[in-house]
């Protein structure tokens, strides 16, 4: 069954330990700008934890130009969105075409980089110190009621 | 190198020069970063004498190894320089995003210098480093400033600290304001970074922090937010933040209203019940880091000051220009704090001295021809209000409240001393020291002054006192937690202000401390640091940075002419018994009060009869140049 990372924006208090643990997991330095799931601050809006939704249909894979075998592919059964990056040909079509920012670029070597799911136990589930972040089954997102869901 | 970014940055503001210096191993070792390596900085390129809001002067931000981590509290960020206000060391340590986000671009330290001819701000991106012009920018608040700034430079994730109009028209205690509610507050920051035309600094970096063990660090981090959690005073900071002091302040008889006129048991200081307050609550925020999220945005809903939205509500400024002013109109109270937060005036001290001035006026020792028609009667916060703004402006009776409460004193006369209490020129606030010994002491020999967060035995203000067996076992002593007794403060005082000083070396958050009834302790700070540097530093050798940045701080002062004669409390608390409360009639006895210097003085090892710290002190800890300066400046 399909699980899929889901953000309760009311509790997230904007501590971005998600930003750092996903960074230190992925690339074993401590560096926002290379965490695959970022807090969206916008003036007084509350901040709102932004990271990939592995969209059933995902426009980054729909956005992504490279024929053939494409460095962007949805699993059909395991629902995951996943980034082949030895395929990918850094023209940013999937980073302008996500609706999330999601799909993130590495200030220093200019690779995309996205969220996996950290093979079904996401590092920043376990941190999120107030519950903001969740990894649930897909289904039982659209049961949560209309509170569990703001 | 890990945990440190290795640079300095220094900024000559007249001759409009960046450079990038090495971080010293002297200064990263010794000092460990933030309060440590800025005051070390501050003694050695500020002398004696000068006028701190000239070009000689230093405004010193600086942040520390652990800074940029995230994963644990270590968001803050320090900033120093000779104060205004009090005219010996000033420093403010704030919370926020700023700091890490200045650590990811890759400095620890920003020295500025001189005075620019011209208001300007510094946008740091990266490597890149400029001073740009800030003509556009003077005046504005510091909401407006901040839009301003990311919208020019383009990139909403900048970060900014400024000063707003206070800070510009060099009010004695002017903040610098970071993330809307986050304020280098005391001491008067904001008016040194006004002086130099220094309107903000913005940062944007990309580099993040490599750390030198970053397994266990994360073990480290995982296990002590966890504990973090659990900890007995979490479940009330996470939901109303620092609001829920003032109520339980009241509680154990050290509230104060209209001015220390009235201590403990207020009853109307129920009105700030966390109930109550939180019908205003929106939306709770953390600092960089931080599981606690003691911050709440806040939303007026009805009556005069609807509509008005703002950041940052908490204790000290609740208290100072709440009960301290006989303001109990919580609508009003947030209004004021937003003030506040936009005109970048520090929010206790600004209480403070409108609670002064509610008193010398109710004592008739200023009138309404002083005031310039302004009625400054108990509760009156309309009053309050056009006030605060004269203060802001500098305007009329406004400018004379700028200079602080002492100077304002001084020059009234007609005994408005008496109606102060301060040590070093830097207000008591928040809470009434008198039955409070150990927070007495620790306020008389803190090096900017009086200060709840430099050093207070936070102990003694504990509803339930720890069984004496129980506090040896912890402490090592028992009676220095004691709030009544005069025995073990100076032992008590120097192992509390060596927590607050290493959380301000190191950039944590004192609420994640064992020092506010949380986690983290020496032992955990000690391992923080050694996973994240690979610089292998034990408890004692934590103590011994703690002493060692005492101490230069200490000389510092020593150097501006304070001594012994300094450390003491002035006006108000030090002449009066507590008038009424639960702890009615107890007061802090002048001869008392010395024997708890003397024993203070033998634990850090100062001269008791001058207050200076001895030779052998100082060359212990490995500052022999500083015991030759003093000797040349015949301290000895």
């Amino acid at each position: 069954m399909a699980k899929k990372l889901f953000s309760k924006p009311s509790l997230c208090v904007n501590c971005r330990i998600c930003e750092m643990a996903c960074s230190l997991r992925k690339t074993g330095v401590l560096n926002p700008c290379k965490a695959r799931i970022w807090i969206h601050r916008d003036g007084e809006a509350a901040p709102r934890p932004m990271v990939c939704r592995h969209c059933l249909v995902p426009p980054c894979e729909k956005a992504c130009p490279v024929e053939g075998e494409k460095p962007i592919v949805r699993d059909r059964e395991t629902g995951i969105v996943s980034l082949h990056i030895e395929r990918c040909i850094g023209c940013y079509e999937c980073v302008k075409a996500c609706p999330f920012g999601a799909i993130r670029i590495d200030p220093e070597s200019g690779e995309v980089f996205k969220c996996d799911l950290c093979e079904g136990d996401p590092e920043c589930v376990q941190w999120c110190p107030t519950g903001a972040i969740r990894y649930v089954d897909q289904k039982a997102i659209g049961t949560l009621s209309i509170a569990e869901r703001s | 190198m890990y945990g440190w970014a290795g640079k300095v940055l220094r900024v000559d503001l007249s001759g409009g020069r960046i450079e990038k210096e090495p971080l010293s191993d002297y200064l990263r070792l010794n000092f460990i970063g933030g309060r440590g390596i800025n005051s070390r900085l501050l003694y050695d390129e500020v002398e004696a004498g000068i006028d701190p809001l000239g070009p000689e002067n230093r405004l010193i931000v600086g942040v520390s190894p652990l800074s940029g981590t995230g994963l644990v509290i270590s968001g803050r960020c320090h900033a120093t320089a000779k104060s205004p206000l009090t005219g010996i060391l000033g420093d403010s340590n704030a919370g926020g995003h700023f700091g890490p986000e200045l650590k990811w671009a890759g400095y620890d330290e920003i020295i500025f210098e001189g005075v620019s001819e011209r208001p300007v701000y510094l946008w740091i991106d990266d490597d890149r480093v400029e001073l740009r012009d800030a003509s556009h920018l003077w005046g504005k608040t510091i909401s407006e400033t901040y839009k301003i700034i990311r919208e020019e430079l383009g990139d909403p994730r900048i970060r900014v600290a400024a000063i707003g109009p206070a800070g510009e028209n060099l009010v004695k205690y002017a903040s610098i304001m970071t993330d809307y509610g986050n304020a280098f507050g005391k001491t008067g920051i904001g008016t040194v970074m006004g002086s130099k035309r220094l309107k903000a600094i913005a940062v944007r970096g990309t580099k993040g922090v490599a750390i030198a063990r970053p397994e266990a660090f994360k073990l480290l981090t995982k296990e002590l937010i966890e504990r973090i959690k659990k900890c007995v005073t979490y479940p009330n900071f996470s939901r109303y933040g620092t609001m829920p002091y003032l109520y339980y302040y009241n509680k154990i008889g050290v509230s104060v209203a209209l001015n220390a006129q009235r201590v403990g048991d207020i009853a109307e200081i129920e009105t700030y019940n966390v109930e109550k307050m939180k019908e205003y609550f929106t939306h709770t925020e953390a600092c960089f880091g931080c599981p606690i999220h003691c911050k709440h945005r806040f939303e007026i809903r009805k009556g005069p000051f609807a509509g008005e939205k703002g950041h940052g509500t908490e204790f000290c400024i609740m208290s100072a220009h709440g009960p301290s002013c006989g303001n109990y109109d919580v609508a009003a109270l947030l209004k004021i704090n937003q003030i506040c937060n936009e005109y970048g005036i520090c929010g206790d001290t600004s209480g403070v001295v409108l609670a002064a001035a509610f008193e010398w006026y109710q004592r008739g020792i200023i009138d309404r021809e002083d005031t310039e028609g302004i009625e400054l009667e108990w509760g009156n916060h309309e009053a309050q209000i056009a006030m605060l703004h004269k203060i802001i402006r500098r305007e009329g009776f406004g400018d004379l409240l700028a200079e602080g409460s002492a100077a304002a004193a001084r020059k009234i006369g007609k005994g408005a001393e008496r109606y102060i209490t301060h040590a070093k020129g830097n207000d008591v606030d928040q809470v009434d020291i008198r039955s409070l010994k150990g927070c007495a002491l620790s306020d008389a020999v803190s090096s900017r002054g009086a200060d709840p967060q430099r050093g207070w035995p936070s102990p003694e203000v504990v509803a339930k006192p720890l069984p004496p067996r129980v506090a040896k076992q912890v402490y090592g002593f028992d009676k220095g937690l004691d709030p009544d007794s005069y025995e073990e403060k100076g032992i008590s005082v120097n192992f509390f202000s060596s927590i607050c000083t290493l959380c301000d070396a190191l950039g944590i958050c004192k609420f994640g401390t064992k020092w506010s009834g949380s986690a983290i302790g020496f032992e955990e700070m000690a391992q923080l640091l050694s996973a994240a540097t690979g610089v292998e530093m034990d408890e004692k050798g934590l103590m011994d940075a703690a002493a060692r940045i005492n101490n230069v701080e200490r000389a510092f002062l020593v150097r501006e002419g304070i001594g012994r004669k300094d450390d003491i409390i002035h006006g108000r608390a030090m002449e009066e018994p507590v008038p009424d409360g639960p702890n009615k009639g107890k007061r802090l006895d002048r001869a008392m009060f010395e024997k708890m210097l003397d024993e203070y003085y033998e634990v850090v090892g100062w001269d008791k009869e001058t207050g200076v710290p001895t030779r052998a002190t100082l060359e212990s800890l490995g500052l022999k140049d500083i015991a030759d300066d003093l000797e040349r400046m015949g301290k000895y």
